[in-house]
């Protein structure tokens, strides 16, 4: 039982081996054929280029704003709202516990009443939506073990809010932001279907790119898309990992 | 200003983000599904968009889009909190992390990529039994992919990593409270996790569970490149009306889509309910 999980190794050594040699005929096990072409492919590819920068605009927008909201969400509930309780959690947890095909389909109404359709604007603001949920719950988490006498101290002490906010606050929570924005940059960059809908097919993102390798069942350009894909992210969760070393536990759904 | 109602300008922003896109995308959708759309030309409010919906095939792809969702969101779930328990048990939990981020940093486009490699027809599972002299051809390996299962599949192994770390997160906390009592009262592994993990992470496995059906009932590409063409999704089903260019098919696209709706918070409430008894039970 314990060795299954090694098992989940083969996937990701054939990503590699897929995305380097090119003959993969049945039954061979092993491709064989050495060559950079799938590689040298999608690089110069204009649309790749375009594709990646649009993922880096929409996930970091997306993520500064569903965290900027999510703290403010979580200092309401926490202060203001005492407690995270289980109906708060489902109002908070809303976009969630709607379908995302109607969910998506209601704001593209809204997006198109509003001329934000086929913009970036318009894939941001929904993007931000369907991460709101999980910032909130963070930032609540974080919220709730920072003492309230921290606070109280350092005002007593003459602090001002603003000093208070950053000198107290701001590092007790650091953790959960940055654990927030990469959830959120995530969650941003593999939405295909919200993208695709909201931005008209015009906005390219990676994994609107990725889409049509995989439906023709590409294996190399599929899987030179997939490396770039997981790096990117495996990347900056390590990071984020490595920087919250104690970190708080997330209670998503209310205690 | 009272200074309590000053502070709700901390949760204004989003308030107003969730009812305009929100409830102003269900609202429009509401309208038009009654046939209300004055710029079409469409003045007359009926309930018999609802009614040309209701008929057989669309009652059956939504029969088997909830079936795909109870199933793969229930073997995610099941797995998921055996993943979870096992960790709370291990020494050390690096690699499982790693394998954890790395199946939540993997975009469902790209789960069927990968089950597709493995479990196709010509995938690595019908390469491998071709070598080992188990089967002759393509042909004679089961189609697991394009269908039922393979939706299924696809929507299992990307959950549990889901579960698996939401419910991880509760365990490891009662991990260093009941363990060693449990352990001196003699209790067994499956006993402990039974008795005591279980009632304990009871609401995050089944809010994860939750989140998952609702997903699953919703999404739109793993049943659309996974699909045979016989049964649709309904969620595919509600797409593929909406790009029609025909104005009578706009109604009824949103018709099913409220349907899409309705039918989902009825029955994820009903599927919360059940898990919640069905957790329960197993506990005793």
């Amino acid at each position: 039982m314990r060795k299954l999980k090694w098992i989940l190794l083969v996937p990701i050594v054939y990503l590699l081996l897929l995305s380097l040699f090119s003959y993969f005929k049945y039954p061979n096990v092993f491709p064989s054929r050495f060559t950079f072409d799938y590689w040298i492919n999608i690089m110069k590819q204009s649309r790749f280029i375009e594709a990646l920068i649009n993922s880096l605009i929409i996930g970091s927008a997306s993520a500064i704003l569903a965290t900027l909201l999510g703290l403010m969400n979580g200092r309401y509930v926490v202060k203001y709202f005492g407690g995270y309780t289980k109906e708060i959690a489902l109002v908070v947890s809303l976009p969630l516990l709607i379908p995302g095909m109607i969910l998506f389909l209601g704001m593209h109404q809204v997006m198109i009443l509003t001329r934000l359709a086929n913009t970036y604007l318009g894939i941001i603001l929904v993007h931000t939506i369907i991460c709101i949920p999980y910032t909130t719950n963070i930032a609540i988490a974080y919220f709730t073990g920072i003492p309230e006498e921290y606070e109280l101290a350092a005002l007593v002490l003459g602090g001002s809010s603003y000093t208070t906010f950053k000198q107290i606050l701001l590092p007790l929570l650091m953790p959960g932001i940055l654990t927030s924005m990469m959830i959120s940059f995530l969650i941003s960059n593999t939405e295909y279907f919200s993208t695709f809908l909201i931005g008209g097919g015009q906005v390219i993102t990676l994994s609107m790119m990725m889409f049509p390798y995989i439906s023709q069942g590409d294996y190399g350009h599929s899987s030179v898309m997939g490396i770039v894909f997981i790096v990117i992210h495996m990347c900056l969760f390590l990071l984020v990992d490595r920087y919250n070393k104690n970190d708080v536990d997330v209670y998503f759904g209310g205690k | 200003m009272d200074r309590k109602n000053g502070k709700l300008g901390l949760i204004l922003p989003s308030v107003l983000l969730y009812s305009i896109l929100i409830f102003g995308g269900l609202f429009i959708i509401f309208k038009e599904s009654l046939g209300y759309i004055p710029k079409l030309g469409l003045n007359e409010i009926s309930l018999k968009y609802y009614i040309n919906v209701l008929d057989k095939t669309h009652f059956r792809s939504m029969v088997y889009a909830i079936a795909i969702a109870v199933v793969s969101s229930g073997f995610s779930m099941i797995i998921g909190a055996f993943i979870a328990y096992r960790m709370t048990r291990s020494q050390s939990i690096k690699s499982s992390m790693l394998f954890i981020r790395f199946g939540m940093v993997l975009p469902y486009l790209y789960m069927i990529f990968i089950v597709t490699l493995s479990f196709s027809q010509s995938g690595l599972l019908s390469r491998l039994c071709h070598n080992l002299g188990l089967i002759t051809s393509t042909d004679v390996f089961p189609n697991l992919i394009y269908g039922f299962w393979g939706i299924v599949l696809t929507f299992t192994l990307k959950g549990i990593p889901f579960v698996a770390l939401l419910t991880y997160n509760v365990m490891r906390q009662i991990s260093s409270r009941f363990d060693d009592v449990a352990l001196t009262l003699g209790g067994s592994k499956w006993q402990i996790f039974k008795t005591i993990y279980l009632p304990l992470t009871r609401d995050t496995i089944v809010w994860s569970g939750m989140v998952l059906y609702i997903y699953q009932i919703g999404a739109f590409e793993v049943p659309y490149l996974l699909n045979k063409i016989k049964y649709q999704s309904f969620a595919v089903k509600i797409y593929s009306s909406y790009l029609s260019p025909k104005i009578s098919d706009i109604p009824q696209t949103m018709a099913l889509s409220i349907l899409l709706f309705f039918v989902g918070l009825i029955t994820s409430a009903l599927y919360a309910i059940a898990l919640r008894y069905l957790i329960k039970k197993v506990a005793e």
